[in-house]
């Protein structure tokens, strides 16, 4: 029992699944009747998709790598996804192409970065202004709708519940199935040292081409849903979701000097942030501060999340070190 | 007279040789292509008027460029995704502060400094004691100060500037406008900050190497939080100069400049590995693409096209330029 508890506290994911008990916790404590009501399935319907891309990106955080254009692309695939569905494509083309649009943005990160060795940063640095200068090439401003049915199953199936689990169930299962199998071991091991991974035979540059492949497909889902969720086309929807996905990872426990972590723990910080940002949001009265409140918030966030992290190392080497 | 001509064969040598002149000179290059090129798709693109207009522009980018360069020297993988929020806030909130006066400017000026030694100072503290990667860092200083701004101009934009700054737009010796003596006295102080003054030397070994800076005694942590202090300053004065040209201040008006001095910055030849670097190469990254990107306006391209072909071209840019050696070496 203990030995079970000491591991679940050493469980990277831990401190930030903590945060998001004690705030929801203190949240029904302070505003009783706060888990009834629509008020969860709206926020998960609303955050679906930062949920999702945020599992995605922390997986190339693990890989040690750097990801800051998940906002263009998923710009590119909500203006995809709006496009073809204005033009009469069956949906199940549209999904496909959504998915197919986040993959092929993914290899274009990756093949940069692993092929051509150019940091991480700078590429997906310029690939997000590709990505973003396309989707407002293609759109100029925001219009069109998608198909009204799918919505309406979005907001419907399971009392709103249903639509926005499945999805981030998806994408869990696709983590955990690529963590047990041999690319999962490679990943973190790319992350924690690529020379060494390297020199113990580790393909490092499939590596890294597979873990940006795999984040774009994850992306390009994330596109999807949030497609499905504001059901209308914006070239400039997601540009500041960077943001927001890049500071989940890190509330969740992966560092970005790679090989640390699990995506799982990218879920509990996207849900404590977002949480976090709609409860102090409609606290505040004036809607111009909205952003700036809503800064400070992922400021300190993250800022509490390396404390409480460090807090947690050093009471466990005090452990080790009193054997 | 077989001797003079050795001589000058040597001296063609040394001259290719030369760092600076290896680093420079691709970029002279593209700057007279470029200008060539547009001045054939787009006749009068090379005439004084526009010339002047574009080194204008260049002169705001140069200006924002120092404080990028500055930090990407300061190593560790040191990037300021603030230079743009910095700027619109600068632009925003100067008719607020000044009342469109010229004395009121001054106050202004110093205003700014203050703000931004304060925001530099929180941003550069949550880097070093808390360990808060440079760029998530900066990105959420931006998120803040962009909602700051929105916050305190409720979203209006802003009309009043005072006249000084506006006459800095105009020709003030000849065809030469006022921007461009004050960029080269800003600058010149800068790039004398950086290679002659004690700060400036140990910036240069904190980038190449934090632990030997820290071993030989340097004070590691005060000269980074001092850098992205000098960075945000900077960039506040940039957004001065921005308002100056432009006439008015938009909400976010400033945020392409982040990409354009990242790009600019890298162009010129400064590392993100830190520790090299200078402002000169900053100056012709910047006309570099303040060209382009006139040209690309010129020839009446939609703004989506026109961030296709920066984002690519800085994708290019970084494709030749900072690559990092093979796993096997």
């Amino acid at each position: 029992m203990k030995q079970r508890l000491i591991k679940l506290v050493q469980w990277t994911p831990f401190p930030a699944l903590a945060l998001l008990i004690f705030f929801l916790i203190l949240n029904q404590f302070l505003s009783p009747g706060y888990l009834k009501g629509n008020f969860m399935s709206s926020f998960l319907a609303a955050n679906a998709s930062v949920i999702i891309v945020s599992i995605g990106t922390s997986i190339v955080l693990i890989g040690g790598g750097m990801d800051i254009s998940m906002g263009g692309l998923l710009c590119l695939v909500n203006v995809v996804y709006v496009l073809l569905a204005e033009a009469k494509v069956p949906l199940a083309v549209c999904l496909i192409m959504c998915i197919v649009i986040g993959f092929a943005g993914g290899l274009l990160n990756g093949l940069c970065i692993a092929v051509f060795r150019v940091t991480p940063l700078l590429t997906t640095f310029a690939t997000s202004f590709v990505f973003g200068g396309i989707a407002l090439w293609l759109m100029k401003a925001p219009h069109g709708s998608i198909q009204r049915e799918i919505v309406k199953w979005y907001f419907s199936w399971l009392k709103g519940y249903g639509a926005p689990i499945l999805f981030i169930g998806i994408t869990i299962v696709l983590w955990l199935v690529i963590k047990k199998t041999k690319m999962g071991v490679w990943i973190y091991a790319v992350g924690k040292d690529e020379v060494k991974a390297y020199a113990s035979g580790v393909p490092v540059r499939t590596v890294k081409l597979f873990m940006y492949g795999f984040s774009g497909i994850i992306t390009g889902i994330g596109g999807m849903v949030l497609t499905t969720y504001i059901g209308a086309g914006d070239p400039l929807i997601a540009v500041s979701y960077t943001m927001t996905i890049i500071a989940a990872c890190v509330i969740g426990g992966i560092l970005l000097t790679g090989g640390v972590g699990d995506a799982i723990g990218a879920l509990f910080g996207s849900m404590f942030l977002g949480l976090i940002i709609t409860t102090v949001l409609s606290s505040v009265r004036d809607s111009f501060y909205h952003n700036f409140v809503q800064g400070i918030i992922m400021v300190m966030g993250v800022i509490g999340a390396i404390l409480l992290s460090r807090v947690i190392n050093s009471v466990k080497y005090k452990s080790l070190g009193g054997r | 007279m077989g001797e003079t001509e050795s001589v000058k064969e040597l001296r063609k040598k040394v001259f290719l040789n030369n760092q600076n002149v290896k680093s420079f000179l691709p970029s002279i290059i593209i700057i007279i292509i470029l200008t060539v090129v547009s001045n054939i798709l787009s006749p009068g693109f090379a005439s004084v008027g526009n010339m002047m207009t574009i080194s204008t522009r260049a002169c705001i980018l140069a200006v924002a460029c120092i404080g990028q360069a500055y930090i990407m020297i300061s190593g560790n993988a040191g990037i300021d995704m603030s230079v743009g929020a910095f700027m619109s806030m600068a632009a925003l909130l100067t008719s607020k502060f000044s009342g469109g006066t010229n004395l009121g400017l001054v106050w202004t000026v110093l205003i700014f400094i203050g703000i931004g030694a304060f925001f530099g100072f929180i941003t550069g503290v949550c880097i070093q004691f808390f360990k808060i990667p440079s760029l998530v860092m900066t990105l959420a200083m931006s998120s803040v100060i962009n909602g700051l701004s929105l916050g305190v101009t409720r979203g209006q934009p802003q009309m009043t500037i005072p006249p000084v700054l506006l006459s800095l737009g105009t020709p003030v010796v000849g065809v030469i406008r006022g921007m461009i003596f004050l960029t080269v006295i800003i600058i010149t102080v800068m790039i004398l900050v950086l290679h002659k003054t004690k700060y400036g030397k140990s910036l240069f070994m904190v980038g190449s190497n934090r632990n030997a800076a820290a071993v030989i005694g340097l004070k590691v942590n005060r000269i980074v939080i001092g850098t992205y202090m000098i960075s945000a300053i900077i960039s506040c004065i940039a957004g001065l100069m921005m308002l100056g040209f432009v006439g008015s201040a938009q909400l976010q008006m400033g945020d392409e400049y982040t990409l354009l001095s990242v790009a600019a910055v890298v162009i010129g030849g400064t590392k993100l590995s830190g520790g090299k670097g200078g402002l000169v190469g900053g100056i012709l990254g910047s006309l570099v693409l303040i060209i382009l990107t006139s040209m690309l306006t010129a020839l009446g391209l939609p703004s989506g096209v026109r961030q296709l072909i920066q984002g690519t071209l800085l994708l290019g840019i970084v494709l030749i330029n900072s690559r990092e050696l093979k796993l096997r070496n």
